[in-house]
C-alpha cells in the first residue's frame, strides 16, 4: 500500500512539473507588439528593423527627440555615434577644438585622452551596438529569399562592415561578432586590427552584387558605397595592416568614377545644405539621413552647426535659419588650419589677415566658410568659442538660402556625409601618387584639379605635377573635407598626427603644440571595457 | 544580488544591463535567554533576554573581478554621491570626504584630506572619499521584563542597537547661507553653533555620527483590586512609552531608517493611566 502511494505521488508530480514548464511558455496578448521572432513573416517589419540599424548611427535611440537612448549614458545627444565620431576625429586635430567644460572634452583637445574617457567610451559601445544590430537582424531572416529581403541584408552587413571600419581605425582591436555568435550573455571574443581588416573586405567583397546599383533607393547602402568603402579601407590598408594596398583603392575609385552615376555638385556647399542628400545632389554617394521632422536629435549636422555657432559672431538664426535652442558656442578652427584653407600670402600679402575681411571673402578658393572671431589665437586650451575661427560650413538652409520642405526650428535636415564624390577622386589621386610614376602623377594632378577648379570657379587654382607632393595631398584633403570628421584618419595616414612633424596649437596641451607620443595613432580600449570582458585578459592597446 | 553592470561589447543590445551577477556574505549569531528567576505562588519574576550579532560584506558585484570598482554608488546630484555598496565592505557603506579639525577639535569648512593625493578639488570627489561605518547596527538587543508579586505587576521592554551610524542630515543641512530665505529667516538646529558653516557641507564625515542606542520602549506597573464593591473588580494601571533613550546620537532620534536623517518627526513620549473594571 505504502509502495503504491510513493510510486503515485512520483507519477503525479512529474506531471505536473511538465505541465508547468508549457505554462510558461507565453506570449504577449498585445497585437501592437511585434516579437523578434515574427519578423520572418512579413518584409514591412524587416524594413523597420534594418531602418534601426542604420538610426543607430545617427540618433540616440528609439523614443524620439532627446529621450530613449540605446545605450546608458550621462548624456542622450552626446553620446551618439557620429557625434562622438565627429569628435574624435575633429577635435583631437588642428581642424577643431571645443570650448566646452564637459568632462572629456579637454582630454581630446589636447591629446591627453585616458581609457576612462566617456566619449571614447560611447563610441566604442555605439559601435559594437551597431554591429549587434545587424548580426541579430542576420540571424532573424537567415534563410529569407524574399528579393527585398536579400538585399536589406547585405545592407546590413555593409553597416555592420562601415561600423568594423571605424572600430579598427580608431581602436585596432575589437569585439569581434558575426551572426554565429547571436546575442545574450557571453565574452565576445577579440580580434586584431588585421583580422578585423580582412574580414571587413572580404564581407565587402562578397555582397557586391548583391547590394543596390548605384542611386537605387538614397540613402540605403549601395555598391558605390561598399566601393568607397572598400577605397577607404585600402587607402589606409598601410597604416591598418603594414601592407599598402594602393592599387586596390585605386581599382574602387575607378568603379565609382567611372559608373557615371555621380557628378561633382557645380556648388561645394550644396554637400553641406539641407539639400545635400542624393536625390538632389549629385555628388552624394551615402551619408546618414537626417531630417527636421523625421531624425530629430542634437545629434549629427545639428551638432555641428549648432556646436559651431555663437550669438555674436555666427549667430544661427542668420546663418543657418535655426531658431530654437541655438548657438552652443563649442566648436570652432585653430589658426594653423586656416593657414592651410587660406594661401593668407596670396591672398592679403604678407601681413596680419587684416581684420576687415571677417569672412576672408577676398580668397580665391570658394570652400572658405570661416570667420574670424575675438581672436584667431586661442588664449587657453578651454577657452570659450569666441577665441579661434568660425566655421560655418555646414548649414541648415538648402545651398540657395531657403528653407528645406521639412524644415524645423531646432533640426537641421542636412544629412551627414560619409561618402561623396569628390573623396573618390582625392583618394583615386592620393593612391596614384604614391604608385608613383610619371603618367601616374599626371592622373593625381588632373583629379586634384578637377576639385581645385570646382572650388576656384575656374582653372586659376589649378596645379601642375612639379607642385604636388605629399603634403599638398594632405593638405588638399584637409580643404576639401574639413569638419567632416575624416581629418584624424588622414593625419595620421601621413604620420603627422602624433609626434612633432606638425605641431598645431594646444597639441599635447602647450600654447605653440608640442611633440606627443605615437602611441596616441590609437585610442585606448574603454577602461569599463576592459574590465567586463576577460578576453583582454587586463591588456590595454599599448601605451595606455 | 542584482547589479546593473557594464556588459562586454558586442554580447547584447545595451552597453549595461542589470544582471544577477553580486553577492554577499551575512556571518552572525543570535542568542536568546528566557529565565525565570522567582516563581513561588505569590511573586513570579521572569526576564527574556536575546542578542544578535551580524557582519555583513560584499563579495561579488561585477562579472569579473575588477579591483578599481569604486562600487554602486548612492547619492543626488544635489548633495552628492554619500554611500556605496563595495566589494569587501558592507551594503551600503557610508562614502565621504574625511574632515580635517582645527587645534579646538572643530572642523574646519570645506578642507578635506586629499586621501587620494592627486590634489585639485576634494570636496566631493570620489577619489577622495573614504569609506566610513554603515547604517546597519553590529548588535541588536532585547530586554523583557515581568514582575509580580500578590496583585501588583511591573512590566518592562527595552531594545539595544550597537555600532548602527546614521548621517545627520538635518545638521549637513544647516549653515549660515541657508538662514535667510525670502522674507523670512529659518530655524536651525544647534549643530550650526558647532560648525558654524557657511556653506552647506554635505559630503563631510563629521556628520556621520554613532547612532547606537538603548531604548526603554515600554514600562508598566498596575494594581488589581480584587472584590471592590461586591462581584466589581479593577485594575488600576499605569504605563509610560517611549521612556528613556541612551544615546550619544545628537539629531532627535538615532532610530532612523536607511541611515539618513532627514528631519525625523519625533516619536512623542505617551503616559496612560488605565482603570479596567470587571463585573
Amino acid at each position: 500500500m505504502n509502495k503504491k502511494i510513493v510510486i503515485f505521488g512520483i507519477i503525479l508530480s512529474a506531471l505536473m512539473i511538465s505541465s508547468c514548464v508549457k505554462d510558461l511558455n507565453v506570449t504577449p496578448k498585445d497585437p501592437t507588439r511585434i516579437l523578434a521572432g515574427n519578423l520572418g513573416d512579413d518584409p514591412a517589419y524587416m524594413q523597420e528593423v534594418l531602418g534601426k540599424i542604420y538610426a543607430s548611427f545617427i540618433i540616440s535611440g528609439q523614443d524620439g527627440t532627446n529621450a530613449g537612448a540605446d545605450i546608458a549614458a550621462s548624456d542622450v545627444n552626446f553620446f551618439t555615434t557620429m557625434r562622438a565620431l565627429w569628435n574624435l576625429q575633429e577635435i583631437t586635430t588642428d581642424e577643431a577644438i571645443c570650448g566646452w567644460g564637459d568632462a572629456g572634452i579637454s582630454d581630446l583637445n589636447t591629446m591627453t585622452w585616458s581609457p576612462t574617457n566617456q566619449f571614447l567610451t560611447a563610441l566604442f559601445q555605439r559601435l559594437s551596438l551597431s554591429v549587434t544590430y545587424a548580426n541579430d537582424f542576420l540571424v532573424k531572416t537567415e534563410g529569407n529569399n524574399d528579393p527585398a529581403v536579400v538585399k536589406y541584408r547585405a545592407e546590413a552587413r555593409f553597416l555592420r562592415a562601415l561600423a568594423y571600419y571605424w572600430a579598427i581605425d580608431l581602436f585596432g582591436q575589437f569585439p569581434f561578432t558575426t551572426e554565429a555568435d547571436g546575442v545574450g550573455k557571453f565574452f565576445p571574443k577579440i580580434g586584431t586590427r588585421t583580422q578585423i581588416f580582412d574580414y571587413v573586405e572580404s564581407e565587402l567583397l562578397d555582397i557586391l552584387n548583391t547590394l543596390g546599383e548605384p542611386k537605387f533607393s538614397y540613402p540605403q547602402a549601395d555598391q558605390a558605397a561598399a566601393w568607397m568603402l572598400l577605397a577607404r579601407l585600402y587607402l589606409n590598408a598601410q597604416v591598418y595592416t603594414g601592407t599598402a594596398r594602393w592599387t586596390d583603392c585605386k581599382t574602387y575609385c575607378d568603379k565609382v568614377i567611372s559608373s557615371g552615376k555621380y557628378s561633382l555638385a557645380t556648388d561645394y556647399r550644396q554637400n553641406f545644405s539641407a539639400d545635400n542628400d542624393g536625390k538632389h545632389n549629385p555628388e552624394m554617394i551615402f551619408a546618414w539621413d537626417q531630417d527636421g521632422i523625421y531624425t530629430q536629435g542634437y545629434v549629427g549636422t545639428t551638432f555641428i552647426i549648432e556646436s559651431s555657432s555663437d550669438a555674436r559672431y555666427i549667430r544661427a538664426e542668420d546663418f543657418h535659419g535655426l531658431t530654437s535652442n541655438t548657438n552652443w558656442n563649442g566648436n570652432r578652427a585653430r589658426a594653423n588650419f586656416m593657414n592651410i584653407l587660406v594661401d593668407t600670402v596670396a591672398t592679403y600679402g604678407n601681413v596680419p589677415v587684416p581684420k576687415s575681411d571677417s569672412l576672408f571673402l577676398m580668397a580665391k578658393d570658394k570652400r572658405v566658410f570661416l570667420k574670424q572671431k575675438k581672436s584667431m589665437y586661442i588664449p587657453s586650451a578651454s577657452s570659450s568659442g569666441d577665441y579661434g575661427i568660425g566655421v560655418y560650413k555646414f548649414t541648415a538652409k538648402n545651398h540657395d538660402g531657403s528653407r528645406p520642405a521639412t524644415y524645423s526650428a531646432a533640426y537641421a535636415c542636412t544629412d551627414f556625409p560619409v561618402f561623396r564624390l569628390a573623396d573618390a577622386y582625392m583618394m583615386r589621386a592620393e593612391a596614384l601618387f604614391r604608385l608613383g610614376g610619371a603618367s601616374n602623377i599626371d592622373a593625381a594632378v588632373a583629379d586634384i584639379n578637377l576639385i581645385r577648379e570646382r572650388a576656384y570657379g575656374n582653372t586659376s587654382g589649378n596645379i601642375t605635377s612639379t607642385d604636388l607632393d605629399l603634403n599638398f595631398i594632405l593638405d588638399e584633403r584637409c580643404r576639401e573635407f574639413y569638419y567632416e570628421a575624416q581629418r584624424r584618419t588622414d593625419l595620421i595616414r601621413f604620420g603627422k598626427f602624433t609626434g612633432g612633424d606638425y605641431l598645431w596649437q594646444w597639441k599635447g596641451g602647450t600654447y605653440a603644440g608640442t611633440s606627443t607620443s605615437s602611441h596616441m595613432n590609437l585610442f585606448p580600449i574603454p577602461g569599463d571595457e576592459l574590465s567586463a570582458n576577460p578576453n583582454y585578459n587586463g591588456v590595454n592597446n599599448p601605451g595606455y | 544580488m542584482l547589479n546593473t553592470v557594464t556588459i562586454p561589447s558586442g554580447s547584447n543590445f545595451s552597453n549595461v544591463l542589470l544582471t544577477n551577477v553580486g553577492s554577499m556574505e551575512n556571518r552572525g549569531f543570535e542568542l536568546s535567554l528566557n529565565v525565570v528567576p522567582v516563581s513561588k505562588s505569590d511573586m513570579t519574576l521572569t526576564i527574556g533576554l536575546n542578542a544578535t550579532y551580524n557582519k555583513n560584506e560584499v563579495t561579488k558585484l561585477l562579472i569579473t573581478d575588477d579591483p578599481n570598482y569604486i562600487g554602486v554608488t548612492y547619492g543626488t546630484s544635489f548633495e552628492g554621491v554619500r554611500q556605496v555598496t563595495r566589494v569587501g565592505y558592507p551594503v551600503r557603506s557610508f562614502f565621504v570626504n574625511k574632515q580635517v579639525y582645527d587645534a579646538d577639535g572643530k572642523p574646519i569648512e570645506g578642507l578635506y584630506v586629499d586621501l587620494s593625493g592627486e590634489g585639485g578639488v576634494v570636496n566631493g570627489d570620489n577619489a577622495d572619499k573614504y569609506i566610513y561605518h554603515n547604517p546597519a547596527p553590529d548588535w541588536l538587543l532585547g530586554l523583557s521584563a515581568r514582575f509580580e508579586y500578590k496583585n501588583f505587576d511591573l512590566s518592562a521592554s527595552a531594545r539595544g542597537s550597537i555600532g548602527n551610524y546614521v548621517l545627520n542630515n538635518v545638521a549637513s543641512g544647516a549653515s549660515y547661507d541657508q538662514l535667510y530665505q525670502i522674507g523670512y529667516f529659518k530655524n536651525f538646529t544647534k549643530a550650526l553653533a558647532e560648525t558654524n558653516f557657511v556653506k552647506r557641507q554635505f559630503t563631510s564625515d563629521y556628520f556621520v555620527e554613532n547612532a547606537s542606542f538603548l531604548k526603554l520602549d515600554n514600562i508598566s506597573a498596575g494594581y488589581r483590586f480584587d472584590n471592590l464593591f461586591g462581584a466589581l473588580g479593577a485594575r488600576l494601571s499605569f504605563t509610560v512609552q517611549n521612556a528613556l533613550i541612551v544615546t550619544q546620537y545628537s539629531g532627535l532620534d538615532p532610530e532612523v531608517s536607511g541611515g539618513f536623517d532627514n528631519n525625523f518627526y519625533p516619536r512623542p513620549r505617551t503616559y496612560i493611566l488605565g482603570l479596567g473594571l470587571t463585573f
